[in-house]
């Protein structure tokens, strides 16, 4: 009891000692805390991020693998020019096989876009702007006899060219008033022509619902649009006689290249909705163009393709997906984490060392009273337990100051350092905290071994403290 | 307390300071060991206050081999030891130096202060005294206050090396009257190693350490 008395007096004898014993602690406790959050945050994030973030990837043709199995043949046409087939056509994949790929547990959620022609009797077509001599001919209606004399074939020769009869049939059964696309999107990433600079919204908004849609300035212009107002428009075959409205949400402009935009004037009659809007039409001849699977994270993908063939993908489809946004996003927290580690390490340390070197100069201070107390008979174990006690309690009190500051600085350093991340709570972290308990837990320990080896080194002779050590 | 044939050389020589040394010690009587510098008294005090070891022979304490007893225990409980420089812990009180002494020696409680208090009284150390920190004692208060720590505990054997080597006359007097009084008054056994002319003559018995021999 008389240990522990005297233990609170010492403290408070010690001051200087003590103080300087407490900021070291304090210090280093703190880098730790400090370090170890931001440690534990950025591994937090990257893990976030992970989940978040997903890696896209879309089914595409294994070309090599399938040129290398099905090799193409050449062909010598009527003119005696030489061509290079591939007779082998893959089946493409339709809206209802995606669904099924996409029912995965590798897949986190499923973009799609599709595709369908419209039809207007109200709406003027934009201009081609063609150069000079050239022309477009839409084939889209034409007749039998029509599409023979145009292409200088018989029937036998058209069916050839168009791939099958349906697909003959596909053209004959279009409607003459076709004057643009209408494109859907389940999500606005899919917008590459947005994101890589060659179209912007220019006003407006994005369409986020369906029955929603955005146009070209030039077809604004042509059809005195506004935001607000509404467009009529008919599916592209001759069966689809219902009309939907679009109301027009937004206005973009095309920064296509001259040559481009101005020989493909069709562009500008694009209409940007919503997959749902697409799909819901009711139209005939919808394509579905393709569906971006964003899978968990870059592990998942060999998995997944091989779910995919088994589920009947054609062998000679594969996945296509890039990890360089993936690694390019985690890159910087990785770093930071690993830097964090690191400084965690070293200022564990660092801290250690300077605090077993102060307990040895301690000892070596307090190597006199030592003397006294065990000539007045105090048992090394008292001596030492007055001294270990001591030492914790000046660690308890580091650990809880810098369990305070650590709290205190960790919200703007690791908002600085990572910031606003989204999801990432940038309060201490329970285990930073548990990390620096541990160490202060366990410095007493570190500066006792030093103690009791400096002691053995340098102090203590075989039956305990010498009379001119005392002395 | 028993000295038997003791002989002790330090680690690493051969050479013994101390020859087969053997001698009764009374209680009740003080006792002044002298000698020249370096012929072993105080090699011999800190065999006997249990700080170190005999190369040979025995040191009995009722009777009890001191080797072989719990020293830590010896030290706090048996034998009081005062040195020339005090050695008294600095950065305390008087009093808390007096009654550390006596926790260690297992005396708790309140009643421990007040006994501080009165034995301080006693060798002329006042309350408002034995509250200050040592520093701020003069040389001879310092004395007077090792020698109530070294009895504190109650011990028997009181045993003090060169204790007035630091002090004026004056104090070397009174520092004397009290190992007197210990001895006489309070029966114990008071060893003092000295080279003070004025000490000898308080002492009882006079023994002289010549060639690692003690004798009358």
């Amino acid at each position: 009891m008389y240990i522990l008395k005297n233990l609170w007096k010492n403290l408070r004898r010690n001051k200087g000692r003590n103080f300087m014993v407490l900021m070291i602690a304090l210090l280093t406790l703190t880098s730790v805390t400090l370090s170890f959050s931001i440690k534990t945050i950025s591994d937090l994030a990257v893990t976030r991020y992970k989940n978040s973030f997903g890696v896209q990837a879309n089914i595409t043709v294994d070309w090599e693998k399938f040129n290398n199995e099905i090799p193409p043949v050449e062909r010598v046409n009527a003119d005696g020019s030489i061509s290079v087939e591939q007779n082998y056509e893959l089946p493409a994949p339709e809206l209802a096989d995606y669904l099924k790929y996409a029912d995965s547990a590798h897949v986190k959620r499923t973009l799609y876009d599709a595709s369908v022609a419209f039809a207007s009797d109200t709406l003027i077509p934009v201009p081609n702007n063609l150069r000079p001599g050239a022309e477009i001919v839409d084939i889209g209606g034409m007749t039998l006899d029509e599409l023979k004399k145009f292409f200088n074939e018989d029937e036998a020769g058209l069916k050839e060219i168009f791939g099958s009869t349906e697909e003959l049939q596909k053209v004959m059964d279009t409607k003459r008033n076709c004057i643009g696309t209408l494109w859907g999107f389940t999500d606005l990433s899919l917008l590459t022509d947005f994101t890589e600079g060659k179209r912007k919204l220019e006003q407006g908004e994005f369409p986020g619902e369906q029955g929603e849609c955005i146009v070209s300035t030039v077809f604004a212009k042509q059809n005195n649009l506004e935001i607000g107002d509404t467009i009529s428009v008919s599916g592209p075959n001759k069966a689809d006689t219902e009309e939907i409205t679009l109301k027009v949400t937004g206005i973009y402009a095309d920064y296509f290249s001259e040559a481009s935009a101005a020989e493909l004037g069709m562009i500008y009659a694009d209409v940007i909705t919503t997959f749902d809007t697409v799909m819901n039409s009711g139209f005939h001849d919808i394509s579905v163009n393709d569906a971006t699977f964003v899978l968990n994270t870059p592990d998942d993908a060999p998995l997944f393709l091989k779910e995919i063939h088994d589920k009947g993908l054609n062998e000679y489809y594969t996945l296509a997906y890039s990890t360089e946004d993936y690694e390019a996003n985690t890159k910087p927290l990785k770093n930071i984490s690993r830097i964090a580690k690191a400084f965690t390490l070293a200022a564990g340390v660092i801290g250690a060392a300077i605090l077993l070197l102060i307990s040895c100069f301690n000892i070596r201070e307090r190597k006199y009273e030592i003397g006294v107390l065990r000539a007045m008979g105090m048992k090394k174990a008292g001596v030492a337990k007055g001294m270990v006690y001591e030492t914790l309690i000046l660690m308890f009190i580091s650990f809880v100051l810098s369990v305070f500051l650590g709290g205190v600085i960790t919200k703007p350093m690791t908002a600085a350092l990572l910031g606003n991340l989204e999801g990432v709570n940038q309060t201490l972290p329970p285990v930073a905290i548990l990390f620096s308990a541990c160490l202060s837990y366990h410095w007493p320990s570190v500066c006792w071994r030093g103690f009791v080896l400096y002691l053995r080194l340098c102090v203590m002779n075989r039956c305990g403290f010498s009379w001119k050590g005392i002395r | 307390m028993v000295l038997k044939d003791i002989s002790y050389g330090y680690d690493g020589t051969e050479k013994m300071v101390l020859h087969n040394i053997s001698y009764v010690f009374e209680t009740g009587k003080l006792y002044c060991i002298t000698g020249a510098s370096g012929e072993g008294k105080t090699t011999l005090l800190s065999l006997m206050a249990g700080l170190d070891l005999c190369s040979c022979g025995e040191i009995y304490y009722e009777n009890r081999d001191i080797a072989l007893m719990d020293r830590d225990e010896y030290r706090s409980k048996k034998v009081g030891v005062v040195f020339q420089s005090y050695n008294l812990l600095q950065n305390v009180t008087a009093a808390e130096n007096i009654i550390l002494s006596m926790n260690i020696a297992g005396k708790q409680g309140k009643q421990t202060n007040k006994e501080a208090y009165a034995m301080l009284e006693k060798v002329g150390i006042s309350h408002e005294k034995a509250d200050r920190k040592i520093l701020k004692l003069s040389g001879g208060e310092q004395q007077r206050v090792a020698i109530v720590r070294a009895t504190a505990n109650g011990s028997p054997v009181l045993i003090a090396d060169e204790p007035t080597g630091n002090l004026d006359a004056d104090n070397e007097g009174t520092v004397m009257d009290i190992f007197k009084k210990i001895s006489h008054e309070e029966n114990k056994c008071v060893i003092v190693v000295t080279h003070s002319r004025k000490a000898v003559c308080e002492a009882d018995v006079v023994l002289k350490l010549h060639k690692g021999e003690l004798s009358l």
